[in-house]
């Protein structure tokens, strides 16, 4: 065969190889992700959604299902009808509510999500926009004995990376203090509670924008176009509609001291600091690690080098020099140094 | 054969006037246990040397101590058996090597543990130090680096340390044995009584755990009455331990009594389950960070403890030498410099300095001892079969494994174990880590990666000092793009012959090394590739945490460097490797030997698969040899020209004897009549470098990851890369430069 023959069937054959294994768009990933979504994933996203809105006091109807499962209203009525002879949910008028029975079921559902979502979160090294999509796809899979083993090896987690509170086995649950980011005024300080992860693209912007849960920032501006919040890790701009998933709680403002906290990535070198916390976007193995190395509130740090290419960057913290990456650093909070030099 | 270890042991070398008799690892039955506790790079592995006269490498390296070694000695009259745990920072993170000590100390119940610390850094050891007195009543504080201490200006008031923690504290320079009599003698004084631990156990627990941890023990008090420690196992229990969460609800924390007798009595299922449930609604309460407010508080103590302890002459001069050694050695102008000269330097001596002993043993093994085993044979009426299948095949190969592969190991590893040790190495990873991070692996693996230039299969197993496994795997399956030992010589005489003669004479020397030099350039850029490849699919769900500690520069001993880089390295690699080309050198004698109508296996092959290796710009005899020398990447060269001799008929050579020329002349005219051009030898050079690892190192991997998938994936993936690369080139260059 000639060499440009031989070629064109090569690339071909890699084309196809390519187009078929290529991670989540790729046919195999498609086929499988496909094979999973069956009814039984309708009905229990439905509850997770119809518990979601009684949750937030907010009422919820077909059309609502429908669009938030990604389905036609006639599929979504179907799906509701089979909730109602299961005597899962309920319905007054238009609206829908769960009975006793579907909300213990809907608890479990969201006991394996935010479980998993938790274990991706502190043991894998998958990142934050993927904790929702695979936790989605495995949470109809478990069973409730997985589902304890899995709790029982991460030592029974409470709370959930969003910031949202695992139900326990027994499907108890707090309620929620949290209020929408939206009604807080300019000048405020806030501690973001919870993000919401649905939809997908919204969360992703929201990712983009650098909120992560437990993030203390100040409100800048918040009017019809635009909320700005300033918090140590750099300015967050978003827009009123995604600021609408994200819930926060209010901070009291406690003056001076907080005005003097910085990141630890961008304090000067060779200046003793204090650790004030960490923040909890450093997580699992990462945190506890760290708090090894003696990284715990009191602490002092400073700065000894700047890697050759900027990043990592060393420390010395108890007499040992330990290396961290900026994307770690910037989540260890610290006093201001003393003498005031311009951020590198 | 217990008895019989004192009267051996008699004459066994004693060091010093304390009495110790050094058991190694022939223990037998012993009175006993002590459990070597402490931080990683302490130099616990040192003193375990020390006291039971084996040889654990020790490296200037955190997390050296991987698996748990036991040993022994005799001091007077008592027979005690020693066990090194893993280094760890902590017992509470949860990490497999701290289950592996926190156990051994609980549920191991060790007569003594002896807790090593670094003097230097004393505040920050306290942090285990306080947490294993929690849980173990007999204990000795082994203050090492005692030397490094004073040399940083650092003094430490013992007698008061002693009285605040509440066990002996001894001042010990483990390096050159200065402590060890009294540190025996405290060990002892523990083990029998004669001095009672009143271990520290304050402050520990922080104020908002107080209220739920009482609360916790009252109701443990019921059926786990007369457990020591219950205060700690309820703070575990609140931080949802799985161990002691299991051990309550089974009942086996009562074991946990020393001489228990005891059964379970008056207790059901239901009382132990009603606690488990009880912590599970108090941690909901206590939210998320149970675990930060202990180790803070843990912390808090420490640093109280220190402030008591301990006087530092001046806060800057704490380690400003080796600051001043960082200062250069990662600056943004010299770090790369430095790093590509040394490394250069240590390659360069390896390939040049293998030269001379490599000829030696292989004049010995195979010119004098060869011919010698042969003549016997025939003296001894072997029939030709026999004395061609041992002699020939097995012997030779062996013989041909340890000639060209002893040398270089040999001097590789020394010079790469003496940079480890010094502490250089680390530094490497910090320099090289922004890279690795943009491609998803830790700064580490620039280390394995550098390794891997002298031998993936010690490379492989080096990459435990990569602590997260994510991360780990990663440079596992990517370490065989790093041009091992054994691929260098084929890649030299390949450009020498083939490519060299491209362009005049005179510059035919530099682009011959620059055709070697980019080979394995592109061996990193595969590294990288792959493993940004790996991060972003398969690897994605695997756990990561990235940690660098740097540590202190220690000036390297040189001899003992030598004889555990040889022992540990070289030798382990080198034995693999040989158990290996045996039975390979009794293939390739069968398949040059073995007829089917007078046509040998390897010819019938060869005919066979030349069509499809042509499709990849190769021929059957390569990959044969390929396949047939899969022990080592060493005897390639020597199979290919055996097997060519062997299919073209030229040449006197006994078929199934392989062998390789001095003269490059020769080799050259062999592989031009085996029908060599300059794509064949560049697809040679490319294949070379992307196929699947030797034997050595594929069951290396799979000691190391024990999973058949990963073993698969790390052999499959080169050979896949290697025949896609291989084939686009051939095709690319038949269109453009035929």
């Amino acid at each position: 065969m000639s060499p440009l023959t031989l070629l064109i069937y090569g690339i071909i054959f890699m084309v196809i190889v390519i187009y078929f294994f290529w991670p989540v768009h790729g046919i195999y990933d498609r086929w499988t992700r496909r094979k999973r979504n069956d009814e039984r994933i309708l009905i229990e996203d439905a509850l997770k959604y119809i518990y979601d809105c009684a949750y937030k006091k907010v009422l919820c109807n077909v059309n609502s299902v429908a669009g938030n499962l990604s389905i036609t209203a006639e599929m979504a009525g179907d799906i509701l009808q089979q909730l109602e002879q299961k005597k899962l949910i309920a319905s007054h008028d238009t609206h829908i509510h769960l009975t006793q029975k579907g909300e213990e079921y809907a608890l479990r559902v969201i006991r394996i999500h935010r479980l998993l979502e938790r274990y991706m979160a502190d043991e894998t090294g998958i990142q934050e926009e993927g904790w929702h999509l695979y936790a989605d796809r495995d949470e109809h899979h478990l069973s409730e004995d997985e589902t304890e083993q899995l709790a029982k090896r991460m030592g029974h987690p409470v709370i959930d990376p969003h910031g949202d509170p695992i139900p326990s086995a027994r499907g108890e649950i707090p309620q929620s203090k949290s209020v929408p980011l939206r009604s807080i005024l300019p000048g405020q300080k806030v501690y973001i509670q919870h993000i919401e992860d649905e939809p997908h693209s919204i969360y992703l912007q929201i990712l983009k924008a650098g909120i992560h849960p437990a993030l203390r920032a100040d409100v800048i501006v918040n009017n019809k176009d635009e909320i700005i919040l300033q918090s140590l890790e750099g300015k967050h701009i978003l827009t009123p509609l995604i600021s609408d998933n994200i819930s926060v709680q209010r901070l009291s403002h406690s003056g001076a001291q907080e005005q003097s906290e910085w990141s630890l990535r961008d304090i000067p070198l060779h200046q003793k600091v204090q650790i004030i916390n960490i923040s909890p976007a450093i997580r699992g193995r990462q945190r506890r690690r760290l708090m090894d190395f003696g990284f715990t509130p009191g602490a002092w740090i400073s700065k000894e080098m700047n890697g050759p290419m900027g990043d990592p960057a060393s420390y010395v913290i108890l007499d040992t020099t330990i290396a961290l990456r900026s994307d770690q650093s910037k989540h260890i909070y610290v006093t201001q140094p003393k003498v005031n030099v311009d951020v590198q | 054969m217990s008895n019989n270890d004192h009267t051996q042991c008699a004459t066994c070398p004693v060091h010093h006037a304390g009495n110790l008799v050094q058991l190694g690892i022939r223990m037998g039955d012993y009175d006993y246990l002590v459990a070597l506790a402490g931080n990683p790079n302490t130099g616990k592995s040192t003193l375990f040397n020390n006291l039971t006269g084996l040889k654990q490498h020790t490296g200037n390296w955190p997390g050296k101590t991987v698996t748990r070694a036991e040993g022994g000695f005799v001091f007077h009259e008592n027979k005690f058996k020693l066990v090194d745990l893993p280094g760890t920072y902590s017992l509470l993170s949860t990490s497999e090597d701290e289950e592996i000590a926190r156990d051994f100390i609980l549920f191991g119940k060790p007569d003594v543990t002896v807790i090593v610390v670094d003097a230097t850094r004393l505040q920050r050891n306290l942090n285990l130090v306080l947490q294993i007195l929690e849980i173990t009543d007999r204990a000795v504080l082994c203050l090492n680096l005692m030397d490094e201490a004073a040399r940083n200006g650092v003094t430490i008031d013992q007698r008061h340390l002693s009285r605040l923690l509440g066990i002996p504290v001894v001042p010990v320079t483990a390096i050159n044995k200065q402590g060890i009599p009294e540190l025996l003698g405290q060990i002892d004084d523990v083990a029998n009584a004669r001095f009672i631990c009143q271990p520290r156990r304050k402050n520990l627990y922080p104020k908002t755990l107080e209220q739920p941890i009482t609360e916790l023990y009252r109701l443990l008090e019921v059926p786990f009455k007369g457990v020591p420690n219950l205060k700690w196992v309820a703070m575990r229990l609140l931080e949802g331990d799985p161990t002691l969460t299991q051990a309550v609800l089974d009942g086996s924390l009562v074991h946990l009594i020393q001489d228990n007798t005891q059964e379970l009595t008056g207790t059901n299922t239901q009382q132990r389950e009603a606690i488990i449930s009880e912590a599970q609604s108090l941690r909901w309460r206590l939210g998320k960070n149970i675990h930060d407010q202990i180790i803070t508080s843990i912390f808090e103590d420490a640093a109280q403890i220190a402030g008591e302890v301990i006087t530092k002459k001046d806060e800057g001069q704490l380690f400003s030498l080796d600051r001043k050694i960082d200062r250069i050695v990662t600056s943004k102008w010299l770090g790369f410099p430095i790093m590509f000269l040394i490394l250069s330097i240590v390659f360069w001596l390896t390939i040049s300095g293998a030269n001379v002993p490599s000829k030696m043993l292989s004049s010995l093994l195979v010119d004098t001892f060869h011919p010698a085993l042969k003549s016997m044979a025939n003296n001894l009426s072997f029939p030709w079969w026999l004395s061609g299948l041992l002699i020939d095949g097995a012997y030779l190969s062996m013989a041909w494994v340890i000639s060209v592969m002893l040398p270089p190991m040999a001097i590789f590893f020394p010079l790469f174990t003496l940079l480890e040790d010094f502490g250089y190495l680390p530094r490497v990873s910090f320099n090289m880590d922004h890279i690795f991070k943009k491609v998803g692996a830790h700064g580490k693996q620039a280390i394995t990666m550098s390794m891997g230039f002298g031998c993936n299969a010690a490379a492989v197993v080096s990459t435990k000092i990569i602590d997260s496994p994510r991360e780990r795997l990663i440079a596992i399956i990517t370490n065989n793009f790093s041009l091992c030992n054994g691929r260098w010589p084929t890649q030299i005489l390949l450009a020498s012959i083939f490519i060299g003669v491209l362009v005049p004479a005179r510059w035919a020397g530099l682009i011959s090394s620059a055709a070697v030099v980019g080979i394995a350039l592109l061996g990193i850029f595969f590294s990288l590739l792959v493993s940004w490849v790996l991060s972003h699919t398969v690897l994605k769900g695997e756990a990561s945490a990235f940690s660098l500690e740097l540590p202190p520069y220690r000036p390297p001993r040189i001899w003992q460097t030598l004889y555990t880089s040889l022992i540990d390295r070289t030798m382990i690699v080198l034995w693999r490797a040989v158990v290996f080309a045996v039975p390979a050198g009794l293939v390739i004698w069968l398949v040059a030997n073995v007829t089917i109508h007078d046509t040998s296996i390897a010819e019938l092959f060869i005919t066979w698969s030349d069509p499809v290796t042509l499709i990849f710009g190769l021929n059957g005899v390569i990959l044969l040899a390929y396949i047939i020398a899969i022990p080592a990447n060493e005897i390639v060269i020597p199979t290919i020209l055996m097997l060519t001799v062997l299919s073209t008929g030229i040449g006197g050579e006994q078929a199934g004897v392989i062998f390789e020329s001095d003269s490059i002349h020769d080799i050259a005219g062999i592989l031009h009549s085996g029908g060599w051009t300059v794509l064949t030898a560049i697809n040679v050079m490319l294949f070379s470098l992307l196929h699947n690892p030797c034997s050595t190192t594929i069951y290396t991997i799979y000691k190391e990851t024990r999973s058949t998938k990963w073993t698969l994936i790390a052999s499959l993936l080169p050979l896949a890369l290697g025949l896609i690369t291989t084939f686009f080139v051939t095709q690319i260059w038949r269109l453009f430069v035929l």
